[in-house]
């Protein structure tokens, strides 16, 4: 993908980013699976208000509805697609998204493992890559740009075929979020490579063979330690000089745990503002969780309509 | 209370380990190269004269002189300076160390003060046991239960954490994690509540885990994240301090004495306080 615009720094600056796109293009189409809840509708809402997203809800009709009154939202009265059943509205998401019909996937509080094997299966024809992966986006106070960590959300335990198309699934977000060649940093709880630790190993393997031409257009290094990958002050400490190190634009981590737990860890205790999307597929599917805050969900919808716009425009 | 500094050529060290003999908390001894140690201290105006200093130039010997000195005492602070950890570790870790206790694991808990939230957190493990096992995991628990009750937390709530709160096949850390909790429920494990698998905001954002409608004695309010790889503790400690301004502290526990395993990111404050909690927990 290509760099879409000068790089964004902030999770406002992509909300607005996303509005743009949305009076130049139209606003993107997307398919929300799962529509029963309070704050995903209200977001939604509010995305729709500002141009960003047209939704096309798809659940439960009298149920959606009567939420979406309840909650005085107002304005048009949006489009529901009434269907009964997890499965049976995965597969309707999908088929939408498989006509065309949709720019995004949303998933609301639909199991991921279940829309994912949905959307994936041979039958829609969504399928572009080998690994799909979940890229956390955060908008950290006090980091001097947007930060991805990837992945906590998808593959469990990546092998290290799959690692790299993890990382290559990230660098085409952050390109789409302007990045001209983003900085991979390969996460380790050091910086000296161990003989001892497959991690660390896999790390060094992995930074040698992203220099390979497949990730032209990025520059990746590692293992290092969280503090050197978003630190010039502790890099310099450590004797480290890799123009990745304290300029990091996206994290790789090696187990869904370690992204889960640290890019929560930032959410909940340095206030970071978070949007979830799955790449991979040929669509963005914007990923959220019931416990996520309405910003975050306004994160998230932007996030992937700035995606999804890009998209657009390689077409 | 004796403290030994191992490896003293660091400044920050020097001025942490200085504060906390005129606080009245410790009776520090060096050991390690005087040279290095003076030009450190000379650099701040402090005067090494009167400090109690074991000359010894290779730091393995070093390291072996330091565990002797603090385990002649009854109550002892091992504090690690310039030294990689995994240098000095393999010293402390030899069969026959007099800092290891027969039966229990060295483990690595992190404290942190952390702004908005009305407790301490502590995380492990992020510096010792890069992949724990089964059996090892119970092990970090009990030594995190050890150090929350010496900062007189009576029954600390114990979150295993996961990215998920629910216990898949395909997830091995949750099937672990739902093991410990029965064994934690069957009094296999003392003196906490534990409970897991919960993600890290279930564990301790009380709005998350009603959202996601996670009941229990540990959700929402955990006062001990356990993690099970080495990066995970390791990224959240670096995350904590980088981003959410955390005053932090890193000990090693589960041996005869506690040992300060300062972080390379920590300030002098931040040494200070490491050396009064190890204090505390070596009874101080």
């Amino acid at each position: 993908m290509n760099k879409a615009c000068e790089a964004l720094r902030t999770m406002d600056e992509v909300v607005e980013r996303a509005k743009e796109s949305g009076r130049r293009d139209g606003p993107r189409r997307i398919a929300v699976a799962g529509a029963l809840d309070v704050s995903l509708l209200e977001a939604v809402a509010e995305a729709g208000r500002q141009g960003i997203v047209e939704a096309h809800l798809v659940g439960d009709r009298d149920k959606i509805l009567g939420l979406w009154e309840k909650l005085g939202i107002g304005g048009e009265e949006p489009a529901v697609e009434d269907v009964a059943g997890d499965e049976e509205i995965c597969h309707t998401v999908a088929g939408l998204a498989s006509e065309g019909a949709v720019d995004i996937v949303m998933k609301g509080f639909i199991s991921t493992s279940l829309i994912l094997r949905i959307l994936l299966s041979g039958e829609y024809g969504l399928r572009r890559k080998r690994t799909v992966s979940h890229t956390a986006v955060l908008g950290i106070p006090g980091y001097h740009k947007l930060l991805i960590i990837t992945d906590g959300g998808v593959v469990i335990r990546p092998d290290l075929e799959q690692k790299c198309d993890i990382i290559e699934n990230a660098v085409e977000v952050s390109r789409a979020l302007g990045v001209e060649r983003p900085k991979v940093v390969l996460l380790g709880a050091s910086e000296v490579v161990n003989q001892h630790s497959g991690e660390l190993m896999e790390s060094a393997t992995l930074a040698k063979m992203c220099r390979s031409a497949r990730m032209e257009g990025a520059v990746v290094d590692g293992p290092f330690s969280f503090d050197v990958a978003v630190s010039r002050d502790a890099a310099e400490f450590q004797g480290i000089t890799s123009e990745v190190a304290g300029d990091a634009d996206i994290i790789a981590v090696s187990s869904i745990e370690e992204g889960n737990i640290i890019s929560k860890t930032i959410i909940e205790f340095a206030g970071a503002i978070f949007g979830g999307l799955i790449w991979g597929l040929r669509l963005p599917v914007s990923l959220v969780s019931r416990s996520d805050t309405r910003m975050n969900k306004m994160a998230a919808l932007s996030v992937a309509a700035v995606v999804s716009s890009q998209l657009l425009h390689e077409a | 209370m004796r403290l030994v500094l191992v490896a003293p050529n660091d400044a920050d060290d020097l001025e942490a380990v200085d504060a906390a003999r005129r606080l009245g908390l410790v009776d520090p001894v060096l050991v390690g190269d005087r040279e290095q140690a003076e030009a450190a201290a000379g650099g701040l105006g402090l005067d090494l004269s009167t400090t109690e200093l074991v000359e010894e130039t290779d730091m393995r010997s070093a390291v072996r002189i330091a565990v002797e000195l603090v385990c002649a005492d009854t109550r002892a602070i091992l504090m690690r300076g310039r030294i990689p950890v995994s240098q000095m570790m393999q010293v402390v870790l030899e069969d026959g160390s007099r800092l290891r206790v027969h039966g229990r694991l060295l483990t690595h808990v992190g404290i942190f003060q952390i702004e908005g939230v009305p407790r301490l957190i502590l995380v492990s493990d992020g510096g010792m046991v890069a992949a724990p096992d089964l059996g090892q995991k119970i092990g970090i628990i009990e030594n995190a239960i050890a150090v929350a009750r010496a900062l007189g937390n009576e029954r600390p709530r114990v979150a295993l954490l996961a990215a998920v709160e629910t216990v898949y096949p395909t997830m091995p850390v949750t099937m672990e994690e739902a093991v410990i909790s029965k064994m934690g429920e069957r009094g296999q494990i003392k003196g906490a509540w534990i409970d897991g698998p919960l993600s890290l905001d279930v564990a301790v954002s009380e709005h998350a885990a009603q959202q996601k409608g996670v009941g229990g004695d540990v959700a929402g309010r955990a006062d001990i994240l356990i993690v099970s790889q080495i990066e995970v503790g390791n990224g959240m400690y670096k995350a904590l301090v980088s981003f959410a301004g955390a005053r932090a502290v890193g000990l090693v526990v589960g041996g005869r004495y506690p040992i300060v395993v300062t972080s390379r990111s920590d300030t002098v404050g931040n040494k200070i306080d490491a050396i009064a909690v190890a204090c505390l927990l070596a009874g101080g």
